[in-house]
């Protein structure tokens, strides 16, 4: 597929996304809606499409930074092809802009932060003994200075790692200390810990789409945190609510779901 | 068009303030969807059950819908999971109870399309499908990413349009608001066939 966006003529199906996304005003949704009544393509198409959509637009905070370009290494794309793993997330200068245009706009009235539990994520020393590559040994020092209260210092080297162990192929290494999801998920909680939520978010959203659980999982848990410390409590609910039946978080979650509640 | 016809989304404010000739129009147009939906995919004769049931849920909840989130794309939600567990119900019917003619009653009665919809699993298979997107057709990404955070951000439909507009008239001045709509459309047909091909069910019902 090539990407080519905007050569075509505008027909009424064209509008099929925008109306999908709430993007419409009231007589272009009108005319839409009239052309669903004649056009069984298009009224498949949001039938098909709805749980997607519906995602989308419940909780676009959730997607928005993955949309966002990302400008990894040419080694880096290919070991994260082979590998199966995602992509580096170093967001664009005009998305960093937006997330932080965004942060002023939000209204600080009500203070969801006060429910935020932001408390370190434990982590033993003898699982980063055996760093042998450079992602591993960027790794380990990260966790280093996590375990010794050093924050700001642990979120840049372990976004460091994160890029570091992507790059490299560690599949023929005996031992690995940490992954790139584990790197991403103590980064955001670093960042969070250092005090800058918003900043805890890229990391944290790339490490919530990790496959596995319990990086998943807690990525969630300190996601929902830097929503509610940036006073978005409709997306950390959102966030909490999928995490309500972890064997980990879960009660935690269901918790502070009733704290959002009342 | 007829001057006096409402969006299914004003007709759904209307009815949420307690206005019941909005709350049955909005039904009556939904139920006509929903029929031409379901025949297509419901034994002729459950046609009228699958379509009750889906109605009925949307009855009871759709006050409780998030804001923002439009009433068609909400309902057919609905619809989705009660012709799901059509299927299901006849699966079960097809292996265990053979000599039951019936169509299965629905359990969907109590689920909220959204509560269906945000699964871990559904959230992480759209994230990763999003992401291919970004990667594959980064200007579809760009313009993903300006409409979602402008969601997130809660801006109004126009606000949120004109933005990513503006934003992506930076790469290509001459982009008019219909070029917009129509990068958007194909945009979306990009991310609808990555998301069906991660959900390996290209043709789900």
């Amino acid at each position: 597929m090539s990407e080519r966006t905007d050569e075509k003529p505008l027909s009424p199906c064209d509008l099929l996304a925008a109306y999908e996304l709430g993007l419409l005003d009231g007589q272009e949704r009108l005319r839409f809606e009239g052309h669903l009544e004649t056009c069984p393509h298009c009224l498949e198409e949001v039938y098909a499409f709805a749980p997607a959509s519906l995602l989308l637009t419940a909780a676009p905070g959730r997607f928005a930074a993955l949309a966002a370009p990302a400008k990894p290494s040419v080694s880096g794309r290919l070991a994260a092809v082979l590998a199966g793993i995602f992509q580096p997330r170093v967001f664009a200068p005009v998305a960093a802009a937006a997330a932080l245009a965004l942060l002023v706009l939000i209204p600080s009235a009500p203070r969801w932060s006060d429910l935020a539990v932001v408390e370190p994520l434990s982590w033993s020393h003898v699982q980063v003994r055996a760093g042998g590559d450079p992602g591993g040994r960027l790794f380990a020092d990260g966790m280093e200075r996590y375990t010794a209260g050093r924050y700001d210092d642990a979120a840049e080297i372990l976004q460091q790692a994160a890029r570091a162990m992507e790059d490299t192929d560690r599949g023929s290494l005996p031992l690995q200390a940490g992954t790139p999801g584990q790197a991403r998920l103590y980064a955001g909680v670093s960042l969070l810990l250092a005090g800058r939520p918003q900043a805890a978010k890229g990391p944290l959203l790339a490490a919530a789409a990790n496959p596995l659980p319990p990086v998943a999982q807690g990525a969630d848990w300190y996601l929902a945190q830097a929503y509610l410390l940036t006073d978005r409590p409709d997306s950390a609910g959102m966030v909490l609510k999928g995490l309500a039946e972890s064997p980990v978080y879960g009660s935690r979650a269901r918790a502070l779901l009733d704290r959002l509640a009342r | 068009m007829n001057l006096d016809a409402q969006s299914l989304d004003t007709l759904c404010a209307r009815a949420q303030a307690g206005d019941g000739r909005a709350e049955a129009d909005l039904f009556s147009a939904l139920r006509v969807r929903f029929l031409q939906l379901a025949k297509r995919r419901v034994r002729t004769d459950h046609i009228e059950d699958v379509v009750q049931d889906a109605l009925k849920i949307v009855c009871d909840r759709y006050r409780e819908r998030k804001q923002g989130v439009g009433i068609l794309v909400w309902s057919l939600t609905v619809l989705r999971n009660v012709i799901g567990n059509y299927y299901q119900g006849r699966e079960t019917e097809r292996r265990h109870m053979d000599f039951v003619a019936e169509y299965p009653r629905t359990a969907a009665s109590d689920e909220d399309p959204l509560q269906t919809a945000l699964t871990a699993d559904s959230i992480r298979l759209l994230q990763a499908a999003i992401r291919e997107l970004a990667e594959r057709f980064p200007r579809c990404g760009r313009i993903f990413h300006h409409l979602l955070a402008g969601l997130a951000g809660g801006g109004a439909s126009q606000e949120v349009s004109t933005g990513t507009l503006a934003a992506m008239q930076k790469e290509n001045p001459g982009l008019t608001r219909g070029g917009f709509y129509t990068a958007l459309h194909r945009c979306r047909a990009h991310l609808r066939a990555i998301w069906d091909r991660r959900q390996g069910e290209p043709n789900h019902v």
